[in-house]
């Protein structure tokens, strides 16, 4: 008994010694934070594992590693910016990083030779401004996807999706299902509501080279004829043609395609896999239908190391490593963001059956310029574009409406 | 005196706080409304700018008229409909502890998860209500992407999540009249809806003000299930001053300009309570 109670005293002692000697190499080493937006637990755990490898090869190094769900990200950011209390190094949303590069907030990221080779031209430029490289991009793309059972049902051949704009629009009528004279099941999944210029600006960049909203800066720089026949041809699906449901991009419950109430739509890469585990054998993948061009909206999530961060040296070694070809693969696994870099693509290809896919439309893809009034600028042209589909205004009206508001954002 | 003093003592810790926490910062967002801030840099006072770029936002007026459309609409609806079930389930039947808790579960819901609910409710493709109108033979709407339809049935989730509560708070108060009245009120040949009306809301008074303060604050600081259902679409006609604060100060970095729309809400609803207390004031002086 006595002995026994001398044994669990000897063991305490040694469980409060070890917790006092790794309080002090926790103090002695040096500390980064780490924050990341979204909620999904696959992004924590890829995180910590990609953390956890980071602080073996440096053990003087401790990340700390925060989760901020979406609906939090941006007044927990913002409060931190304001307070000056700022991470180390964070994730930002694909237009906050334009809002915020121009602020002089970001360190420039030195990077080498061979990363510069390595990493794809498209994904370094998206990162950068001014000629100068700020973050790193995780991206997502949005493929073309439709659904074969659908595509069976009304005759069409499962194998052959459509290749250009008047084909997507002859299926659309073709798969679109209707009860009591109103759509049931779109055509088409083209969102009107919600972030609506991510729809308008695949289809406008399909016809146009370099097609894009604004200019690096903001100035719009979409409202030429190509850009009008866009939207002309977007609102002809909905109120000539209805072939298109209520949809909304921001929606909680997913897009129409997502849940099954579309025929054909452009899904996020990131959901595929639980799409096809939903529906197994019947989706299919192509490249965007064609206008002039092909091409798909990529967008993502950036990395940048604040420049007032406290260990900024051993943050952007960290933001190095997180964009190695060994994390960035980690990365893709676990939170199916997609790899950058050329020497992976070969292993990303042949990894999944629609990734060469995937591929093709990282290579032709389109994403927003640099707009240090992001939010106020997108607001704008949704509203705009939404007065076009509901036949309120023409679209060239609603076109001229939203330039004119964009040049004097850009202006101010 | 010693007491007063060990008084204040005791209330001192909760005013440090409500200072510290609430005061203070509501001083800061009225001085912030002067200004350009921005987060990034310090602020610069701008004067009245904020102000008369406020007077020409179509979008922040069309905000106001629509937050003061929910707000009669859903405090006057819940607070009718509360009054009415209170006073059917103030009586001891069979089955009343059930229907009291049915109706007042929807108050501790979580906003967010009504609101998810709702929107299935809302779906325009599969959703219940559109299911319902197949099956009945009537036409089926587009719901929350009708502009003209979109705010009343935003309003509907925020009606049934405070009748609830309204309905507690008056059965409190039914419970405190006392039956003399009512009794005298028989005697004297009183019908059921005359003794409603001369009795029981006159006593009822000073409930009916809290709870039109309560809800009217609350319907003031309608978010969650703006955020959650219509991010203020279709075409703005959803979206309310909490919404838009939000909007321009965390996603267009505009916190000045959203300081002085919280200025105006401030306003608002200061003006509200002032003209509500001098109705509440008066009592019971009406039996």
């Amino acid at each position: 008994m006595k002995q026994g109670k001398a044994i669990g005293q000897w063991l305490g002692l040694l469980m409060l010694l070890g917790a006092v000697a790794s309080s002090a190499a926790w103090a002695q080493a040096t500390k980064i934070e780490f924050w990341m937006p979204g909620q999904e637990p696959t992004i924590r755990s890829t995180m910590e594992g990609v953390i956890k490898k980071y602080e073996a090869q440096h053990p003087n190094v401790r990340i700390n590693y925060t989760q901020v769900p979406w609906e939090e990200w941006f007044t927990k950011l913002t409060a931190a910016i304001a307070g000056n209390l700022t991470p180390d190094i964070s994730g930002l949303g694909y237009g906050q990083f334009g809002m915020l590069v121009g602020k002089d907030l970001f360190a420039e990221i030195p990077l080498e030779a061979a990363d510069r080779q390595d990493i794809e031209a498209w994904a370094l430029n998206a990162g950068s401004y001014r000629g100068k490289l700020y973050a790193f991009l995780l991206p997502e793309t949005r493929p073309f996807a439709y659904r074969k059972d659908f595509f069976v049902e009304a005759g069409l051949d499962p194998n052959k999706p459509p290749k250009n704009w008047d084909e997507l629009r002859e299926y659309a009528l073709k798969l679109v299902k209707r009860r009591g004279g109103k759509v049931i099941r779109a055509g088409v999944d083209i969102p009107y509501l919600g972030w609506v210029e991510q729809v308008y600006l695949t289809f406008y960049a399909a016809k146009k080279e370099n097609a894009n909203l604004w200019e690096e800066g903001g100035k719009p720089a979409f409202f030429d004829q190509e850009g009008i026949d866009t939207l002309q041809y977007l609102v002809d699906l909905r109120l000539k043609h209805d072939v298109v449901l209520p949809s909304d991009q921001q929606s909680i419950m997913g897009t129409a395609f997502e849940s099954g109430a579309a025929a054909m739509g452009f899904p996020k890469s990131q959901g595929l896999p639980m799409l096809l585990a939903s529906r197994p054998g019947q989706i299919g993948f192509a490249l965007p239908p064609k206008e002039t061009y092909s091409k798909t909206l990529t967008l993502g999530t950036f990395l940048a190391v604040y420049k007032n961060a406290k260990n900024k040296k051993e943050a952007l070694e960290f933001q190095r490593f997180i964009n190695s070809k060994e994390a960035m693969w980690e990365i893709y696994k676990g939170i199916l963001f997609l790899p950058t870099r050329k020497s992976l693509q070969e292993r990303f290809i042949t990894d999944q059956d629609y990734n060469r896919i995937l591929a093709e439309c990282l290579k032709n893809s389109v994403s927003y310029a640099v707009n240090p009034r992001f939010g106020e600028a997108r607001k704008t042209i949704n509203d705009e574009l939404g007065e076009a589909f509901y036949g309120r205004k023409s679209p060239k009206d609603a076109l001229k409406a939203a330039y004119d508001k964009l040049l004097e954002l850009s202006q101010r | 005196m010693r007491s007063d003093r060990i008084a204040y003592l005791f209330i001192l810790p909760n005013y440090a706080i409500y200072l510290a926490f609430i005061f203070a910062p509501a001083l800061a967002v009225v001085y912030l409304g002067f200004t350009d801030y921005s987060f990034v840099a310090a602020p610069r006072l701008i004067g009245l700018q904020n102000y008369f770029r406020l007077a020409a936002d179509r979008i922040f007026i069309r905000a106001v008229v629509n937050t003061i459309l929910y707000w009669i609409i859903t405090v006057g609806v819940s607070m009718a409909i509360g009054l009415a079930l209170a006073v059917l389930l103030n009586k001891p039947r069979r089955g009343v502890a059930f229907f009291r808790g049915t109706f007042y579960l929807p108050n501790v819901l979580s906003l967010v998860a009504v609101a998810l609910m709702w929107l299935w409710i809302y779906d325009p493709a599969r959703g219940v209500l559109t299911t319902l109108c197949f099956a009945l033979g009537l036409p089926a709407s587009d719901w929350l992407f009708d502009p003209r339809l979109a705010l009343y049935l935003v309003m509907v989730p925020g009606v049934w999540t405070m009748l609830g509560f309204n309905m507690v708070i008056y059965l409190a108060g039914l419970q405190t009249i006392s039956p003399d009245y009512y009794e005298v009120a028989k005697i004297e040949g009183a019908s059921a809806v005359e003794q409603f009306r001369w009795i029981t809301l006159p006593l009822l008074r000073p409930i009916t003000f809290f709870i039109f303060v309560m809800s009217s604050i609350r319907s003031f600081q309608v978010f969650d299930q703006i955020y959650i259902m219509t991010r203020g679409g279709p075409l703005n006609t959803t979206t309310t001053i909490a919404f838009e604060i939000y909007q321009n100060g965390f996603q267009y970095y505009k916190m000045g300009y959203a300081s002085s729309m919280s200025v105006v809400l401030l306003l608002i609803v200061g003006a509200l309570t002032l003209v509500n207390f001098a109705y509440g004031r008066e009592g019971s002086e009406g039996v």
